[in-house]
């Protein structure tokens, strides 16, 4: 069974449908990339399946079970989902930010238990944060804000975690060390991992599965070395380019310039 | 070491309440007022404490608390600095069927004047919310409907009091809020709302740290943040609506305490909750006795001086921040 399902979803906002799947499914353990040009609606089917966004149809299934009728509190426990750039306030601490996650776990006083200490300083200790934990996250660099609030989505102890473009505003070393981080996470952990990325070829060396995205729905769906082609550069991000291939490595995409524009599209 | 520094906060608002008890034309010592309140002989002391002087205490305690706490909620529900309940027309909603009552139907008695405000107040915070709803609330929208009921309102409350002549005097008072008059009646009416209101708020405290970090992060964490969202209004509107009943319109207490509060004890709404009960309390406490001595035999309005002193702390607070 899958752990996250899309059937039929229909999504986005007002009156307008933006994404449209007719089915997607997501396995455990499943480290996931989605990709494509800017409007295709990634970040859209990403909020539809963390119910961050109501469908329009169809349902969401999460462990089989329609996500509509599932407790928030015990959905929060099995799925976290971090958006874009998540805004905290300046003056709390790294811990006290990362203690949030345990809030689907507290009961009605938020009377914390060992367990719940326990998840906090284990996630504090997966993302290498504890000579920050008391300081201020106003005070940190991009790169350590982003690792707090992955240590509070895994203080969350979801299955599932779904980042809307996480290496967004970093410098190409702390892009790196964060999708580092999430691949750990990924193979020592089981997480199952699901990202929006811009940069195909961080999407490429990461993904064991890439999703692209056009116009609001899935025109590929596989292994990175299976699907990116200069064909698809050409068809989906409107770039002529070639997709460089190496025994042992992770297929390079090599952009060149614009693809000439068709009459009238 | 934050809840030592509420308990000193706790301990200081009950000294100086013991001197704004024994501060007046009469003055007590906060020994004689300590022994007025508790001795059942007939006196001087204790009529002037217990009649006069230590209602009106207790009521500016619990319309500072009210204002502070509605102001600290609205700010961390719409996580915009700059909401307090004037700004979601709550105030003037109250002001307004004050006002109104008093010049289209003189007829009601004095004692429906508190009810028909604290209505008017939840009627506006009510109107506002609708107003917002689209399949869900935006904050900004939350705040851009409250800025235009409140200008709407406003302007009828203005054409009411430059149409009508009867009881203008009276209505005036509610415009710029105060103690003046007030006592047991309207501290019996008030304190449940404020019981409740400050209790529910307390209790929330942990749900406002979730919804400050946005809508997606509180229901990625299990929030229902709709329902959270209406229940965090609608006690903000109680506090606000009751504290404006008796007191009338009090600016800037809404907005400018739990910024105070937050320079103190930080952003965590556990601690800021309380910790604007006490400031907005303590200070309301200051203002008024101020309000009633300083220009004696005349009153000055309470809001006039709490505005005073409270305006250059905020600019400090912007300044010192930037």
């Amino acid at each position: 069974m899958s752990v996250l399902e899309a059937d039929s979803v229909e999504l986005g906002y007002d009156g307008r449908t933006i994404v449209r799947v007719p089915r997607l499914a997501i396995e455990a353990g499943e480290f996931i990339v989605i990709v494509g040009p800017n409007g295709s609606g990634k970040s859209t089917l990403l909020r539809g399946l963390a119910r961050a966004l109501r469908p329009k149809a169809g349902a969401v299934l999460l462990d089989g079970q329609r996500i509509a009728r599932l407790q928030p509190k015990e959905i929060a426990k099995r799925l976290a989902l971090l958006p874009q750039s998540p805004v905290a306030p300046p003056d709390i601490s790294v811990e006290e930010l990362i203690w949030r996650g345990r809030h689907p776990h507290l009961g009605f006083f938020g009377v914390a238990k060992s367990v719940d200490r326990e998840a906090v300083e284990w996630a504090i200790g997966a993302t290498d944060l504890g000579a920050l934990r008391h300081r201020p996250v106003g005070q940190l660099s991009g790169g350590e804000r982003q690792r707090v609030w992955i240590a509070m989505a895994l203080a969350q102890q979801p299955r599932i975690l779904l980042l809307d473009e996480p290496t967004t505003y970093l410098d190409i070393g702390h892009q790196l060390e964060i999708l580092s981080l999430l691949e750990g996470l990924n193979s020592e952990h089981g997480l199952t991992l699901v990202l929006v990325l811009q940069d195909l070829n961080q999407a490429a060396r990461f993904a064991r599965r890439l999703i692209v995205m056009q116009g609001g729905r899935i025109v590929a769906d596989g292994p990175p070395t299976d699907i990116l082609s200069a064909r698809l550069l050409c068809e989906v991000f409107g770039v002529e380019g070639e997709v460089v291939r190496r025994d042992g490595h992770p297929p390079f995409v090599h952009a060149i310039r614009p693809a000439p524009r068709v009459n009238g599209a | 070491m934050a809840w030592l520094r509420l308990g000193a906060l706790t301990g200081l608002l009950a000294v100086v309440m013991l001197a704004a008890i024994g501060t007046g034309p009469l003055f007590f010592s906060p020994a004689e007022v300590a022994r007025a309140l508790v001795s059942s002989h007939e006196s001087l002391a204790r009529t002037v404490v217990w009649d006069l002087r230590l209602p009106r205490v207790l009521l500016a305690v619990f319309v500072g608390a009210n204002l502070a706490v509605s102001g600290a909620l609205l700010q961390g529900v719409t996580r915009n600095p700059l909401a307090d309940p004037y700004l979601l027309g709550i105030s003037a909603g109250g002001v307004f069927a004050a006002v109104a009552t008093l010049t289209v139907l003189p007829g009601i008695g004095p004692e429906w004047r508190a009810a028909v405000a604290f209505g008017g107040s939840l009627a506006a915070g009510g109107f506002t919310y609708l107003a917002a709803w689209k399949g869900g609330i935006s904050p900004t929208r939350l705040i851009l409907s409250g800025v235009a009921l409140s200008s709407l309102l406003t302007a009828f409350t203005s054409t009411l009091l430059v149409t009508s002549t009867t009881s203008a005097q009276i209505a005036v008072s509610w415009l710029v809020g105060g103690f003046l008059g007030r006592g047991w009646d309207h501290f019996s009416w008030l304190w449940p709302y404020s019981a409740v209101g400050l209790l529910t708020a307390q209790a929330a405290s942990r749900h406002v740290n979730i919804i400050v970090l946005g809508d997606e992060v509180a229901t990625s964490l299990g929030q229902r943040v709709e329902r959270v969202r209406l229940l965090l209004v609608a006690v903000a509107a109680l506090l606000a609506g009751s504290a404006v009943s008796v007191a009338g319109l009090i600016g800037f207490f809404g907005l400018a305490v739990p910024h105070i509060a937050r320079f103190l004890f930080g952003s965590d709404y556990r601690l800021v909750i309380p910790a604007s009960a006490l400031i907005g309390a303590l200070l309301m406490v200051v203002g008024d006795t101020a309000a009633r001595t300083v220009l004696d035999p005349r009153e000055l309005p309470v809001g006039v001086l709490t505005a005073a002193m409270g305006a250059p702390f905020l600019l400090y607070l912007v300044r010192r921040r930037a």
